[in-house]
């Protein structure tokens, strides 16, 4: 997630900070942990608010494995990968990072190499997960903390609305009951892997930052939603997003989040757009592609087409801030216990996207694949057109450019720009 | 007596491969016989608490013959053809009338097929029109308290879906006589180890799998009543020559890959996936007050299958019991849209020293290129 490359996008001054933080941040943590500092590699939707507040550095598996696939490293990797008798074209986002561990040459690896993990915590919610976390663990030698993903039978549809108060009545509470105490694990798990305590009234301002931060994102996507043309292209939000994703909780994510949205706001006061000339409003459905992140600007000048959404800022609107007094690790619960859930057990994804596509006056879908017949229903029933370009967003082996730009001119052509000219003309 | 002598004896091998053959029919022959029938998806739906709600519990295969336009428009694929077919056969009504379908989580797959189903019926798609009620039952395998104490609630709330399917609440004295069936099925299927792994070897892998499937179609006592003849049976036969093989990797719901082997000089002593051995393996405590935490710690402590396992505890399984079979080889057999498995084999590898494996990736549900198989295995035996 949002990976190595200078920060592209439209000039926002809150992309090239952030970027410029999280690189002299992992520089110092780089350092800290030669000098026998924890550190702790995890998985995005394992509870980092418990990490930050135990004082524990930690990154991602997600963007790990962004910054390999953007330092153009999936090729060689996954091929060693493959040497040592596992698959290579399973779970791409999380083996790759995987494959990273046997390139150990701070010359040739990306930022320097990832330092040396004092533990693993991972959420096999998929079944190549768990054992990547496992086989990771053990090249590095260092232990493995996994989260169970649990499932429930039902819920309501529109997850979006009671999620930030009333996410008792969205998520099974047995569900919420097995994180809660998977959660105390972890913590006695830290406690006794890296010599750190655990206080509950840090862990309730960390949880007050990160819901602040998040209501930021929220206005920055709701002014994102109703301004045409768009501030934002995607490319502005990748890194202005995620880099305080990762460092949500602190108050740098907070202040960065806050900054973001003043500028965002400036920009729409003063008529400031990604593309002035945008005719039509496109999303990216998926992760992103990280290998090739220029792909996202290539539409504009021909097409006056800009990738106004992607699920990054969208998320981080809708499913991160949660409300609750009594029992933090249960507030903390609600925001993960169901997190796969959003993106898997439809109607959820698609009903959400629909919603996102509505707001955001999206005239066009494009995906990497395989998001299935449910979600091409919805859109082809809210009239959406969807392009799904068949690809892997960190395997680099998987993509051909000229096939895709010329799936996406046909596209733009055909089918989302016959849909944003209805658009604009019912303005 | 003379005259009795010439009474022929039913042979059981013909009337379990008949059952076996008839798989998909199981429930329509167990309609026929007034019983009310619950189909279960994947190894770990608990069959005794299905029959103490009242129910014939019936374990769903697929059928790798038949095409699955739904099931793949639906799950794609990136989802096993075994998960493609059965939510195929749901949607087509093909197993028949069904009074609700209870499905584990033995894999992802499973909640992928769990989804699909779902979205469809929320959405009053006609498609869906023909599946029976739903009931997902999220069995967590990672050996924990608060995993144990998890799957205790998911266990009783099972209890008390199928007790509104049946219009009856599951009784305590009702799951222990069902628990008490199942241990006893269980302990004769363990028997035939004696069979498949001795001096001589009496039964096919093949034939072990068969029972080992047909378990999950019918009633237990009649189950373990042809068990009892199959072994009677078998202690009269010629021992089967053959190079001994262990089958590991994806699970098998029919027989296809087996008769495949064992046709090429090689007999199977023993697999570890979720259909063969390993789904009789082990016993629900009887002499405990609470059974629901019995049954629940049974399927909790179940041996390793390839999905939601570690590597460490796969290859561990896996070395072992090809060891006890006195496997010369082993076979990873891995199909596609399973990937767990996969991941498994370097470490099965190294847990199994100087027995070589044979790893045969990317396979479909059925023998999709049954030549290049034959080749492969042909090649493999003749070095064991």
């Amino acid at each position: 997630m949002s990976g190595e490359r200078k920060p592209r996008g439209s000039g926002i001054a809150a992309t090239a900070d952030a970027y410029a933080y999280h690189r002299a941040w992992f520089k110092r943590v780089q350092e800290q942990v030669a000098a026998g500092a924890p550190f702790a590699l995890i998985s995005a939707e394992t509870p980092v608010e418990i990490f930050e507040a135990m004082d524990i550095p930690y990154v991602t598996v997600q963007w790990w494995s962004s910054i390999v696939s953007a330092k153009q490293k999936a090729p060689a990797y996954l091929g060693r990968l493959r040497e040592l008798g596992y698959p290579d074209d399973q779970e791409q986002y999380f083996a790759l990072g995987f494959a990273s561990v046997f390139d150990q040459d701070p010359e040739s690896a990306a930022w320097g190499g990832l330092p040396q993990p004092t533990l693993i915590c991972g959420d096999p919610r998929d079944d190549n997960h768990g054992k990547i976390y496992e086989l990771w663990a053990k090249e590095y030698g260092c232990p493995l903390y996994a989260y169970e993903r649990t499932i429930f039978n039902d819920a309501p549809d529109a997850w979006w609305d009671l999620g930030r108060h009333r996410w008792d009545e969205l998520i099974d509470p047995a569900c919420l009951n097995l994180h809660v105490e998977e959660t105390k694990g972890l913590i006695r798990f830290l406690e006794a892997a890296t010599g750190r305590t655990f206080s509950m009234d840090r862990l309730r301002e960390v949880l007050d930052l990160v819901n602040e931060q998040e209501e930021y994102f929220t206005k920055v996507r709701d002014l994102q939603a109703a301004t045409v043309p768009a501030p934002l292209g995607v490319t502005d939000t990748f890194t202005s997003v995620m880099m305080p994703q990762w460092h949500r909780g602190t108050p740098w994510g907070r202040d960065k989040a806050k900054a973001f949205y003043e500028e965002v706001k400036a920009r729409v006061g003063a008529g400031v757009a990604a593309w002035p000339q945008e005719k039509m409003r496109l999303a990216w459905f998926g992760t992103g592609l990280w290998f090739n992140t220029a792909f996202y600007d290539a539409f504009q000048e021909e097409y006056d087409a800009v990738f106004v959404w992607s699920m990054y800022l969208a998320i981080a609107a809708d499913g991160y801030a949660r409300y609750g007094d009594e029992d933090p690790l249960r507030t903390m619960a609600a925001r993960y216990a169901a997190f796969i859930q959003y993106m898997t057990m439809e109607p959820w994804p698609s009903s959400w996207l629909v919603k996102e596509c509505r707001l955001n006056q999206i005239d066009g879908v494009v995906s990497l694949g395989g998001v299935g017949p449910f979600f091409e229903q919805a859109l082809a029933e809210a009239g959406i057109p969807l392009l799904d370009l068949r690809g892997n967003n960190v395997d680099s082996r998987q993509w051909d450019e000229d096939r895709a730009r010329r799936m996406m001119a046909d596209f733009l052509r055909d089918e989302a720009g016959p849909k944003a000219a209805d658009r604009r003309a019912a303005r | 007596m003379a005259g009795l002598q010439e009474i022929p004896v039913p042979d059981a091998f013909a009337d379990l491969k008949r059952l076996y053959d008839d798989r998909l029919g199981a429930v329509r022959n167990a309609r026929a016989k007034g019983q009310r029938v619950v189909g279960c998806l994947g190894g770990d739906a608990p069959e005794e608490l299905v029959m103490a709600a009242g129910f014939q519990p019936v374990r769903l295969t697929g059928d790798p013959g038949a095409a699955t336009p739904a099931g793949d428009r639906y799950l794609g694929p990136t989802v096993d053809g075994d998960r493609r077919s059965q939510f195929q056969l749901l949607l087509d009504g093909a197993y028949g009338d069904l009074d609700g379908v209870v499905i584990a989580r033995d894999g992802e797959n499973f909640v992928r097929l769990f989804y699909a189903l779902r979205a469809l019926r929320k959405m009053a798609s006609p498609e869906a029109a023909k599946v029976p009620p739903l009931h997902f039952y999220d069995l967590l395998h990672m050996q924990r308290p608060a995993s144990a104490h998890y799957n205790r609630v998911r266990t009783q709330q099972l209890g008390e879906v199928l007790g509104r399917w049946s219009g009856k609440a599951v009784e305590d004295d009702a799951l222990r006589g069902a628990i008490a069936a199942c241990n006893e099925n269980r302990t004769r299927l363990a028997a035939l180890e004696r069979l498949r792994t001795g001096d001589a070897i009496r039964l096919s892998g093949t034939e072990a799998l068969q029972l080992a499937i047909t378990s999950r179609l019918m009633p237990k006592a009649e189950h373990s009543a042809l068990v009892e003849r199959i072994t009677a049976q078998a202690n009269g036969r010629p021992a089967i020559a053959g190079k001994r093989v262990f089958v590991t990797g994806s699970g098998h719901d029919h027989t296809a890959f087996y008769e495949l082997v064992e046709g090429l000089g090689a007999v199977i002593v023993g697999d570890d996936h979720e259909w063969g051995d390993r789904s009789f393996a082990g016993l629900v405590d009887e002499t405990t007050t609470d059974p629901i935490q019995a049954l629940s710690e049974r399927y909790h402590r179940a041996p390793p299958i390839g999905a939601k396992y570690s590597v460490a505890e796969r290859a561990a399984y896996t070395a072992d019991r090809a060891r006890r079979a006195g496997a010369q080889g082993v076979i990873a057999y891995i199909k596609t849209g399973d990937p767990g498995p996969r991941w498994d084999v370097p470490a099965q590898r190294a847990a199994l020293g100087d027995v070589p494996l044979l790893m045969l990736d990317d396979q479909g549900y059925g023998l999709d290129s049954p030549d290049a198989l034959k080749a492969s295995v042909t090649a493999f035996v003749e070095i064991l």
